[in-house]
């Protein structure tokens, strides 16, 4: 993999940007994620993470069931189940044809394929049929809280323990299936909320989603990627129906978590890896956060974590030239103010009875691969 | 977001006014988490189970939580939290934004009931509606957490800092449940009428029940199945509504609103935007 350095080349950094770590501690700044099983298994510079087996090989296929119980879907003047349809391949068009800005020009850098499989009756998710169904009709009270718009529930299977090379497991009603991976995903439900009003129009009226916007947040999910805490991103999960930004298209964070995830054979000569180590009088700094800042356009561009000897890797930059920043994730001296296990990759904290290992040279909140 | 512009944002004190990606939730202040819970209690977690659905379609995780406090609601002694996902065996289920409640730990916890089930809950808002309790590495002072910093609640929780003292935490909180909840004018309020009582004098009681998640400020809301009080009057050949109140999880909001509607059928089971003025 060639590497592709900041303006400082390899980087050992010190964490000592205090007035930036207020700054950016005020924030939840944490750049694209992916989902990951494998207890204990972080390893700069690359993480093990959980995908669909078999891509590029095999599209992930899709069915929906377009019912809409609580005619909670509007903006359509024509087939309601066809304009939800196409709503939702919309999203996934999104996902498949994402670019990443290579000095002037967008490239595709992701084979990432996504195949509608026809329609289903399923109402409520089910991890064992392994078919991935985007449904608006799941009445189960306990799966819509107030404030939920919609959910994606994702099951993964983990190579059992011992074993090497891919592994079977089996669907409901289904024959086998083979993983290829440490981590497959095995199936993914969509469900949107029959309490709240969606509407397949781009223009989305006042109260209303756009159903485009939270199906392609959605299958950002269904594809693997876990939350972003970049507030511009498609996988940053927060929203609302007042805001101009119900956004469809991929931000740069976005488009790298999906090539990453779906690399293109072009993907690792495209792009390179910010690599370094943080550390403090010497010593690594586990959990410290790394963010790759653009120096000519002062975009934050990519982050993630240093790993328990205080390396970090940030995989997918963009050729460019980069400022690289190293920040505990706690403005404070204690447990984390910056609650990263809200992020389903993450887990455990400091001093936290959960932990197994709690690294001696943390920042301010530690946290390992879950 | 460029850099220099979200550094700016939040010394400016204007991150909230940032533009929002696409969805799975609706980011809620603390005012509209405390609204929309029935039951808010601050707890430990003592136990935790996952199991199958009787089904055998999805797995479920269930935390206890036994009582220390009680913020809103009588709760009992010891809750259930139910949250999709979880492990068995080599398959793991998970559904982001989910909060993982941890093995003894303690959280001030916002929840709704889950239909059906005695003392047991789902959490309002999903991951926004836990808050974790700790310890200051000094043992002096109990902390919150506020879950994602202060971007879930962002302004509308006043000046709370990012960790806020407990105490602190619990006032701010006791503050807005004290606060009355003011429909703003212009809010649409979709409803279905469930039921009518005649009072004589040519006046009917009127309950109807909301039938979205409805937000009308940042500050408001109204879940959906919330329920909506007004009296009906027979003029001619139409009914006119005026609807009085909106009970939020028990919390009553003065509405002032009419709707019109013919006369010549039931009222029960009409759907109507209520348009708040």
């Amino acid at each position: 993999m060639r590497r592709k350095q900041g303006a400082g080349g390899r980087r050992r950094i010190a964490a000592g940007f205090a007035a930036l770590v207020v700054l950016f501690s005020a924030v939840l700044l944490f750049g694209y994620n992916t989902f990951q099983d494998n207890l204990g298994t972080l390893q700069a510079p690359v993480p093990v993470v959980t995908r669909w087996a078999n891509v590029p090989g095999t599209p992930v296929s899709w069915l929906l069931n377009a019912a809409t119980p609580s005619n909670n879907v509007t903006g359509c003047s024509g087939s309601l189940a066809t304009c939800i349809q196409q709503s939702v391949t919309a999203g996934f068009t999104t996902w498949t044809s994402a670019q990443i800005p290579i000095g002037n020009t967008q490239q595709t850098l992701t084979d990432v394929a996504v195949q509608y499989a026809g329609s289903s009756t399923l109402t409520s998710p089910n991890y064992q049929d392994c078919q991935n169904v985007v449904g608006f009709s799941d009445t189960n009270t306990g799966d819509f809280s107030t404030g939920t718009i919609a959910f994606t529930e994702i099951a993964t299977v983990t190579r059992p323990a011992g074993t090497t090379g891919s592994f079977q497991y089996t669907c409901s009603g289904a024959a086998s299936k083979t993983c290829n991976l440490d981590d497959c995903m095995a199936d993914a439900d969509i469900e949107f909320n029959p309490n709240e009003n969606f509407t397949t129009s781009l223009t989305p009226p006042s109260g209303t989603f756009s159903l485009q916007s939270v199906a392609t947040h959605e299958e950002g999910h269904l594809l693997g990627l876990d939350h972003s805490g970049i507030g511009h991103t498609v996988m940053f999960p927060f929203g609302d129906t007042t805001s101009a930004g119900q956004q469809t298209q991929l931000s740069t964070d976005d488009a790298i978590g999906i090539s990453f995830l779906y690399p293109s054979t072009n993907f690792s000569t495209a792009t390179g890896v910010i690599s370094g180590k943080v550390s403090l009088n010497s010593t690594g700094i586990f959990a410290a956060h790394v963010i790759a800042v653009n120096a000519v356009t002062g975009d934050a561009v990519i982050d993630g974590l240093t790993a328990p000897d205080g390396t970090y890797a940030l995989t997918g930059v963009p050729p460019g030239s980069y400022s690289v920043l190293a920040l505990p994730l706690s403005p404070n001296s204690d447990s984390g103010v910056l609650n990263l296990d809200n992020f389903s990759g993450w887990e455990c904290g400091y001093a936290d009875s959960a932990c197994t290992t709690v690294p001696t040279n943390a920042t301010s909140y530690t946290g390992r691969y879950h | 977001m460029k850099l220099r512009t979200f550094i700016l944002a939040v010394a400016t004190g204007f991150w909230l006014g940032t533009p929002a990606g696409a969805t799975t939730l609706v980011r809620m202040s603390l005012s509209q988490l405390a609204q929309a819970s029935s039951t808010i209690v601050q707890g430990q977690v003592v136990a935790q189970t996952t199991r199958q659905n009787p089904a055998h379609t999805r797995i479920m995780t269930y935390t206890t939580v036994q009582l220390d406090k009680a913020l809103k609601g009588q709760p009992p002694a010891t809750l259930t939290i139910e949250q999709p996902g979880g492990t068995i065996g080599n398959v793991h289920v998970r559904v982001p934004g989910t909060a993982f409640l941890r093995p003894q730990t303690e959280y001030v916890l916002f929840l709704e009931p889950v239909t059906g089930q005695t003392a047991t809950y789902h959490m309002v808002g999903m991951m926004q509606g836990a808050f974790r309790v700790y310890r200051e590495r000094n043992g002096a002072q109990r902390r919150v957490v506020l879950p994602l910093g202060a971007l879930s609640t962002g302004s509308s929780s006043g000046t709370l800092s990012q960790s806020p003292a407990l105490g602190e935490f619990q006032m701010t909180v006791s503050g807005v449940l004290a606060a009355p909840i003011v429909i703003p004018p212009g809010t649409l309020i979709p409803v279905v009428i469930i039921s009518t009582q005649f009072q004589g004098a040519g006046q009917t009681v009127v309950v109807a029940r909301t039938t979205s998640d409805l937000f009308p400020s940042k500050a408001v809301v109204i879940p959906a199945g919330s329920q909506v009080v007004g009296t009906a009057q027979r003029e001619g050949t139409k009914w006119k509504i005026y609807w009085n109140s909106v009970s939020v999880r028990g919390r009553q909001a003065h509405l002032s609103a009419i709707n019109e509607t013919s006369a010549g059928g039931s009222l029960k089971g009409q759907a109507m935007v209520v348009h708040m003025r």
